[in-house]
Formats: C-alpha cells, structure tokens, sequence
C-alpha cells in the first residue's frame, strides 16, 4: 500500500519542525528521509506513525486518510532507533505483543510469533529476555515485532545507529534482501548518506524542515539540486568559477579553458563548481594544483589539493603516494555548478 | 475501520449533560435530614448514573456495533456501577452527599473525556481520570490553604504582632524585659559597625544596629518568631554540616562498616516519628535523666528550652540533610579532582576550588530544608519547647487551647510567608544554574580520598553521633522494660501489659489508616507523575507546584486549613477516617510523585510508543507497559507512603477525632502527660515495625536512597 503526505506542517511552540512536506512513497518502495540532526526527518515518520498530529495536511495510506487517527489505529509497523524491547517481556513475548492486542486467540499468536522470529533468524530466543541479546540481535526482534503484524507499511528510525560498522554493514544487505522479498513499503530514516544511497529506491534529502529534493539514488547523487544536497550526499568539493554560456550547455572557466559542465537551473557568471572526487583526474589534465596532504585509507587515497579556486578533493594513486608540496597537473569530467552567492554555500569538502 | 476522527472535542459533551441532569436530581448533604433523601434508592440511582456515564464514555465510539460490543458495554456499565455504588457508599457513610460527589466527579470526567479529543493519545478515559485527578488536588492542597487565608482577620493583625506570644514575651515575671537586652545586643551591634566601618559610617552604623537588634531578638525574645527563627538558624548550618561531613565520609575510603552502620542510622530518624528524639533526650538528659541526674548527679533543667529544640532537630534532621548531599556526593565526577591532581593541585587545594563549587547546590538545598523542616517541626518544640513560644507549636495552641481561629491562621500564615521566602531564596540562589557534571561517560563517582586529617576527623564525628543515636534510641527500648525511669530501673513488663489495652487499639487503628492511604497516595502519586511526564496538559507547572506545595507546608497550618475548609457543613468531615485518609494522601502524594517520576524516568518513551505501533490502546499500553515496568517505584511510593502515614503528627493533630485515635498523637499525649513507661512502649513498637515495613524494601534499597535524596 501507498503512503502520501499532502502540505503537512508541524511546529513545535514557534519553532517550525516539519514545513509544507508533500512526499508520495509508491507501493512496495523503500523511501529514504535523510538529512542532518534537527532537519525534521525522525518528526515527519513521527507524524505518519501518529506519535505527533499533523498541524497542517493530511496524510493518506492507500486510498484511506489517516491524518487523525491515534497510533494504535494505524496499523503501521515501526522501529525504533533504540529498538524498544520491552524488558519485562521475553522475546517471544514482545513478537506476540502486537497480536495479543489485537485479540487473536493464543495458539495462532504463538505460531505467528515464532514463525516471525524464525524469519529474522532467531529461533531458539524465544525465552529469553531482551537485554540479554546484542545489539543486531535486538533490532532482529524489533523487526520481527513489527513485522508479525503484517503492516501495509514499515517506518524505520535509524534502525542500524546503535550497531558498530562491521555490523552495520551485514545487517544493511540483510534488511534490503528482506525488504525486496516482503515487498513492503518502507519509510527509513537516517542521517548516514551511504546507508540511504545503498538501500532506497527513492532518496528524500531534507533540511530545515523542508524537502530539498527527491528521486532516485544515481540522480540525487550525480544531479544535486542545489549545493546543499550536493554536499550532503557524499564527498565533493566546490570551486569558485566563471560559468558562461558554449555551443552545448554551460561551460565553466578555468585557467582560459572551458569545461562542459550541467547546471539544475541555468545562468551565467560567477559560479560554484562541484566535483566529486572521482570525477577529478590526477596527472590527467593541465590544471596547476599542489598537495596539501594525502590520507592512505586502504582501498584508496585521499588527496588534498589546492588549486587557485580552492582546495579541491581527489582519489589518487597509491603508488607513488603523492607527497606535500609536489606540484599535479589535473582534470575532470562532469560537474556541476551553481550561481554563486544564491542560497547557503557550503565549506569545502 | 473506524472513521477519522477530527481534531478537537468529540461531539456534543452527553456525560456532562446527563451530569447536569442528575445535578438538579440528587441530594446535597448528607443524613436523612439534609435536603432531599439521601440513601438507598437515590445511592442507587446516583450509582446507576455514574456507572452508565462511564460505561458509555469508555466504549463510545469505539466498538463497532454488534453482539460482541452489546457484551462489552454490558460489562462496563456493571464495574462503572459497582464503582459508582462504592463511591456513593463510601461517601454516604460519613461525609458528602451522594449526588454531590457522584456528579461532581461524573461532570468532571466527562468534561475530560470531551476535552481528550485534542490530546494525542486522544484517550477519553485517560483525559477524564486526569481532571478528577487534577480536581481532588486542588480540593485538597491549594483550596484548604486558600480557606486559612481567608479566616485570617486583618483587623487583628497589629494587635498580634504585638502579642507576647509572637515578638517578646514581657511579662512582671520575667528577671530581665526582652525588649531591653535586645536593645542592648542592638546597640553592641551598632556600635561594632560604626567601628568597621571606617569609611562610610552610617551605612555601617544601621547594618550593625539591624543585625545586632536580630540576634538579640532571636537571643532573648521568647516568642514564636525569634525562637522558631534562633532555632531554623541554629539546626540548619549544623544538620548541613554534619550531613555533608558523612557523606563525604560514606564516599571516601571508609571502612565498609562505617558505609552500613551510616546508612542503618541515617535511616532510624527518618522512618520514625521525629519527636522519638526529644522523648528520647528527656530520658538520658532531662531532669531525671539517666545521664545527667543518674550518672552525672546534676539537678538541671537546661534540656527544656531552644537547646533540647536544636539537640533534638539536629539530631532527626542531620539525615535528612545526609540524604540530600550524598545524591550530590554520588554524581561528583571523580576524574574531575583527578584532573586537578593532575594538574598540580594539592589535595586540599583541590577540594577547595573542585569538590566544593560542585557540591555548593546540593549544600543549598539541604540547608533550606532543614530549614524548612525545623520550622514545621511540631513534636520536638511542644516537648522540649519550655518557657518559649515556637511557630508550629503556636498555631495548634491557638487553635485548640486557646479556641482561637483566627490567631491560628496568623501564625499559619506567618510559617507560610517564611517557607514562600525559603523558597524564593532557593530560587535567588540556586535557580537553574544548578551544576551537572556533563562529560561523556559516567565514572565512579563520589569525589575520592578525602585531604589528610579531615577523614579523621569525620569518623570521629560520625562515631560520637552514631552513639548517642544509637543510645537515645536504645533508652527507649530500655525504658519501656523498666518501672520508673530516673527512680525504679528495677525490670517489668507492666507498661507492655497497659499497652495491650490503651495503646494496641490505637496502633492498630494508625496501622489501618496508614494502609488505607498508602495505596492511593502511591497510585495516584503513579498517575500524577504519569499525566506530569506524558501528557499534555495546559497548566501542567502549577499542577506540579501544587503537589509540591503540600509536602514543603507545615503540617499545622496545612491542618488548621483542613478543619476550617472541611469541618463545615457540607462536609463535616473531622474526627472520620475519611479526612485523616485524605490528609494523609494529599500530604503524601509528592512521595508518590516522585517514586513515579524517577520510575517513568527509566521507562523511555519509546517504549509506550512502540506499544502503540503494536496496536494497543493507550489504557492497554499503560496496564500493559508503563505499570508492570513501574512497579518498583509504586512498592517504593507504597511503603514510604505508609511509613509517613504512620509517623505522621502535625497535621493530623487536628483532625483525629475521640475513637479515632493515631498512635503519634497518643503518643504526644503520654510524653506530655509524664507516662514515660507507655510512651516508651508505643515508641519501641512502633520503630519496630517501621523498620520491619522498611525492610520488605531492602530490594529496592537503591531506589530508595534516591527517593528520599531526591524530596524537596
């Protein structure tokens, strides 16, 4: 089932949390709200699952609006950033919460519940209580506990920060393999750039309470609306450039040469270049550049240059190591670039 | 699938209608006389009402119609009706109408259950028990105050300030007028800071004069101000000495003995009546007191007068105080003293620029309520008190010696402008800038080794206090097994026989109305932190401030305030056990307040929102999930209630009534009356089986020490 936000609104006394937000997440789709801390992301899933009321809008699951009903009408599953085991309930208990409240007779609560931990992998837990369990353990239960009740749709609150990177990492290509083979719709909310870019099929980048852009993860990440999103998303860094007009597109200016670049809105005149780091080509050009410092980080190099339009971000060889000081000539392909002084500009990457 | 339901009032108000209805109905007062017949089948149709009232509140709207539904609604109109019913019987049997109270609380519920429409649980049943909660404490906190307030005569005022009883009590008898020593300290005062003050002479001059004219007063006037104030001034500085020096005691490296006897005997005075001390001191130091006539051979009567006062408060509130400061003590960071060893302070270098700032607030707090505490003290003073005048003391002397409501307010109100003006200090010195230790991750805490020679110095103190503690508790236990203390220590069990008859029925009968308040004061105290932590509700701070505001009153010009508001028609309500019950849970419901809020403080939200994810009720979430993970917090609130139920006096002081006897106002009586034996029974039984009480707690003990650190 479909879940649609329309103009909602929330505030907070006068502080604005969530601000004229319409969002569609298609059936069976995994929509990603991502965002720094206080953007509004956790209160917008809040506002769906009916822990806070809407001030303004309304919001529809399916063909049903649902904009006023109190949580427990819902129907919605959710999991919390800290999992929310009761601690006083086994494991199997807390599977069975949701269907004892909803007044099934006992030996198909019992069956349900099991069947749903065997589903996460947790057979033989059943007794035992919750704090006794790890981390990943824990939010296999917390899943299990909103899945059981077969929810139209699934919210995640930060479902994977308590858990250290390693694990982080496996329980990621878990909850996608589950997610595609449920085919559940799925609202996820995080702060971890690279955890909504491998998980979504839509990205909801936001900031201040407002949407700044949606689609899908390759066109948030290559066509960044704005350099809020580009930076957000991702590593990059921004140039101070003159944009003006070539035969196909913008072109940018640097050092008397035009380079083919894409714009969300074109203009002309001073501009902000951002490249990624792997569009930037070291000893592949005739850019002056020189190194600041480089970073060995295992599959790759992170090397920092200045450049007479800033400091700029590339991937470089691991052999030779670029040392301080050397001199690298360096080019790029794509690019995006941005009028200049419009809207906030972000420090260099 | 149930329809939307729009945000805001649910439909047209019907409970309140049908209250309405029954409001014109049913009788007012109570007894066969009162307007309107008053029991049987009205109680019945009072009754039927309530119960059909909350029967359809609670399933309005919710259960789609069917058989099923029929059943349930079926099923909520009986416990609505057997609630209803024991309301009205209760209520009928001794005190308001049945249509009065029935439909009160009915308009009150119903107005909630309609106002629950904005609320995001959006819970009828919720939103009405909160605004018969929020009904019955202001019915019995802020309203029997507001009626002390109001007795209060403004005409009479100039002639009771210039009372003896209040200021200086001149009389031919006295071997020296007050008035002129004060004068004398006055002008010393004056004098001293003319001399101090060598640059701005007349500034110094007043000061000196001001502060000089205080001490004298305090010193030499023997009316209920300056005593009570001599007195608060006295206790709190020492109590607050002695409790930060144990608590630092308990935190440094003590011998673990030192830990288990501290805290044993911190909690002696606190569960037990606090005038056990000065009943206590009699026995070793009065004029026949073991120590001083027996051993001592003297013949002195100094224990009688604002030194007994001050040995006895310092002796029942020093643990207060300790309880207070070792929550302190026990967030002190430790690896902020280690930094400043590290960085090259020396022990008691840092102590002085360290450990003291950060223990400064809890200092504060304890000081004012040991001030607090020693002004509402009420036993110790009408035992100890001699030929002086104490505050607390006063109001019940007026009241029933001297018949004399209006003088009692004056003094109420005076204890209650100096515990305002204690609070207002609070605020002024501490407000919001109370220091938390905010680093990353919590270390042991409790400040380290103390500077060389003070550890020394502190067991030294603490063993002299914990014998004369144990001793004067010790007195007792040995007084009740004598025949005449300070004549005949020849052994007996004569006084335990006497208590079998005069003393059993009325512990017994305080054992009871202890119970019968305990259990509500934890629930509601429960469902108050929980409406005060989780609900949104407009005017939640005053609510807040108001259960606050009767733990912090004294308990005389709180029970004056009860037989003024609650004595008249309509609800004639002294000397039942329904008014002891009610002073008792509106004076105690703070405790249970903060049991709640420090449990609901370990139940994260979450939790509850989960519950809701699941499809459970708010009413299912809260039986379900908060209470089961409360429970801790209600046993604490339970039996803590119970302990102060039984021990405590000066509130209900006012309102036993003849057959309905407490045992800490029996025992008052004796203690007063010289009948040491039984006094010395009835308090060995009743230390007993407080302790007894407390220790079904050792469990919790940990919760325990919070909640008692954590009173305000």
């Amino acid at each position: 089932m479909g879940l649609r936000l329309e103009g909602v609104g929330k505030r907070f006394g006068p502080v604005p949390a969530v601000e004229d937000l319409s969002l569609e997440v298609p059936p069976g789709a995994f929509l990603t709200l991502l965002g720094p801390s206080g953007c509004g992301k956790s209160t917008t899933l809040r506002l769906v699952a009916g822990l806070e009321l809407v001030d303004t809008g309304r919001i529809w699951l399916g063909e049903r609006e649902i904009t006023h009903l109190p949580p427990h009408q819902r129907g919605l599953g959710m999991v919390f950033q800290n999992y929310a085991l009761f601690p006083h309930m086994s494991v199997l208990e807390n599977v069975a919460y949701g269907l004892r409240s909803r007044g099934l007779p006992p030996a198909e609560v019992g069956l349900r519940a099991r069947e749903a931990l065997r589903r996460v992998g947790l057979e033989g837990f059943e007794n035992r209580p919750p704090h006794t369990l790890s981390g990943g353990q824990q939010q296999r239960v917390a899943l299990a506990r909103a899945l059981v009740l077969e929810p139209p749709v699934l919210l995640l609150d930060e479902p994977l920060s308590n858990l250290d990177a390693q694990l982080r990492r496996q329980l990621r290509v878990w909850l996608k393999s589950l997610q595609g083979e449920l085919g559940i719709t799925t609202l996820y909310v995080t702060h971890d750039q690279e955890e909504a870019l491998g998980l979504s099929d839509l990205v909801a980048v936001m900031r201040g309470g407002r949407l700044e852009q949606v689609g899908p993860p390759e066109e948030v990440y290559r066509y960044p609306r704005n350099p809020f999103v580009a930076s957000f998303m991702g590593q990059g860094s921004f140039l101070e450039v003159l944009v003006e007009p070539g035969a196909e597109g913008l072109r940018a200016q640097l050092d008397g040469l035009g380079f083919p670049v894409w714009a969300p809105e074109p203009f002309t005149g001073p501009g902000l270049l951002f490249l990624r780091p792997e569009e930037v080509v070291l000893g592949g050009g005739s850019l002056p550049g020189r190194v600041r410092t480089a970073l060995f980080l295992g599959e790759r190099v992170e090397v920092y240059l200045e450049t007479p339009w800033g400091p700029l971000l590339a991937f470089g060889p691991r052999e030779p190591r670029p040392r301080p000081g050397e001199a690298v000539a360096w080019g790029f392909r794509g690019g995006v670039v941005y009028p200049r002084g419009a809207g906030d500009v972000p420090g260099p990457a | 699938m149930p329809a939307p339901r729009p945000l805001g009032p649910t439909g047209l108000p019907w409970p309140l209608l049908l209250a309405l209805l029954a409001w014109g109905l049913l009788p007012w007062e109570r007894g066969a006389g009162a307007s309107g017949p008053a029991s049987g089948p009205w109680a019945l149709g009072g009754g039927l009402a309530f119960g059909l009232a909350l029967a359809l509140a609670l399933f309005q709207g919710r259960v789609p119609p069917g058989p099923r539904s029929l059943g349930r609604v079926g099923v909520g109109l009986l416990q609505g009706a057997g609630l209803g019913l024991f309301l009205v019987d209760l209520l009928t049997a001794e005190a308001v109408g049945p249509g009065q109270a029935a439909v009160t609380l009915l308009a009150l519920f119903s107005l909630g259950h309609w106002l629950a429409g904005s609320t995001p649980t959006r819970d009828p049943l919720l939103g009405g028990l909160t605004w018969v909660a929020v009904a019955l404490v202001l019915l019995f906190i802020p309203y029997p105050l507001w009626v002390l307030l109001r007795t209060l005569d403004l005409g009479r005022i100039p002639a009771l300030l210039a009372d003896g009883r209040f200021l200086l009590l001149e009389n031919p008898y006295t071997p020296a007028s007050e008035a002129a020593l004060a004068l004398a300290v006055g002008g010393v005062g004056a004098l001293v800071g003319l001399l101090a003050a060598r640059g701005r002479r007349f500034l110094g001059l007043g000061v000196g004069l001001a502060l000089g004219l205080a001490v004298g007063l305090a010193l030499f006037g023997r009316g209920a101000l300056p005593t009570s104030l001599l007195v608060a001034g006295v206790v709190a500085p020492l109590a607050t000495l002695l409790g930060l020096g144990f608590a630092l005691l308990e935190y440094s490296q003590a011998p673990p003995w030192t830990r288990a006897l501290l805290r044993g005997l911190a909690l002696l005075p606190l569960i037990s009546p606090p005038f056990i001390l000065a009943f206590a001191l009699i026995l070793a130091f009065g004029r026949n007191g073991f120590v001083t006539h027996h051993l001592l051979g003297l013949d002195q009567n100094l224990l009688y007068g604002p030194l007994g006062v001050i040995l006895a408060q310092v002796l029942a509130f020093t643990p207060v105080a300790y309880m207070v400061i070792r929550g302190t003590v026990q967030n002190l960071e430790h690896s902020l003293m280690e930094a400043a060893a590290t960085l090259g302070a020396r022990p008691w270098r840092v102590f002085r620029t360290v450990t003291w700032p950060l223990l400064r607030p809890g200092l504060a707090n304890a000081f004012l309520l040991t001030v607090l505490e020693s002004l509402s003290d009420f036993g110790n003073p009408l035992i100890l008190g001699g030929d002086r005048q104490y505050l607390a003391t006063e109001v019940f002397v007026a009241f029933t010696g001297r018949y004399d409501p209006v003088e009692a307010s004056f003094y109420g109100v005076v204890l209650l402008l100096l515990v305002f003006l204690v609070f207002f200090l609070q605020y002024r010195w501490l407000g919001r800038a109370a220091f938390i230790t905010a680093t990353g991750r919590p270390s042991r805490g409790g400040g380290g080794p103390l500077p060389p020679g003070l550890g020394a110095v502190l067991a030294g103190v603490f063993l002299l206090w914990a014998v004369l503690t144990l001793g004067l508790y010790g007195s007792v236990a040995v007084g009740s097994l004598v025949k005449l203390w300070g004549f005949d220590y020849t052994f007996t069990l004569r006084h335990y026989q006497d208590f079998l008859v005069l003393g059993l029925p009325v512990f017994l009968n305080t054992l009871k109305v202890a119970f019968y308040a305990a259990v509500p004061t934890a629930l509601l105290g429960l469902f108050l932190a929980y409406v005060l932590q989780r609900q949104e509700l407009p005017g939640k701070r005053v609510l807040e401030a108001m259960t606050l505001l009767s733990f912090a009153m004294p308990g005389t010009a709180m029970g004056v305030g009860y037989v003024l508001a609650f004595n008249p028609s309509p609800w004639v309500l002294t000397g039942t056990t329904l008014i002891l019950v009610l002073a008792l849970v509106f004076r105690e419901v703070p405790v249970g307040v903060r049991a709640g809020v420090a449990g609901l403080a370990q139940v994260d939200r979450s939790l509850e929102e989960a519950s809701a994810t699941l499809g459970a009720s708010p009413l299912r979430t809260l039986a379900r999930v908060v209470l089961p993970l409360l429970f801790p917090a209600f046993l604490a609130g339970l039996v803590f209630a119970f302990v102060r139920g039984m021990t405590a006096v000066s509130q209900v002081v006012f309102l036993v009534g003849p057959g309905n006897l407490l045992a800490t106002v029996l025992l008052l009586g004796w203690v007063e009356q010289g009948q040491m034996g039984r006094a010395a029974v009835m308090s060995t039984v009743m230390v007993l089986s407080l302790v007894a009480a407390t220790l079904l707690l050792w469990p919790l003990n940990r919760r325990l020490d919070v909640r008692l650190g954590g009173l305000p």
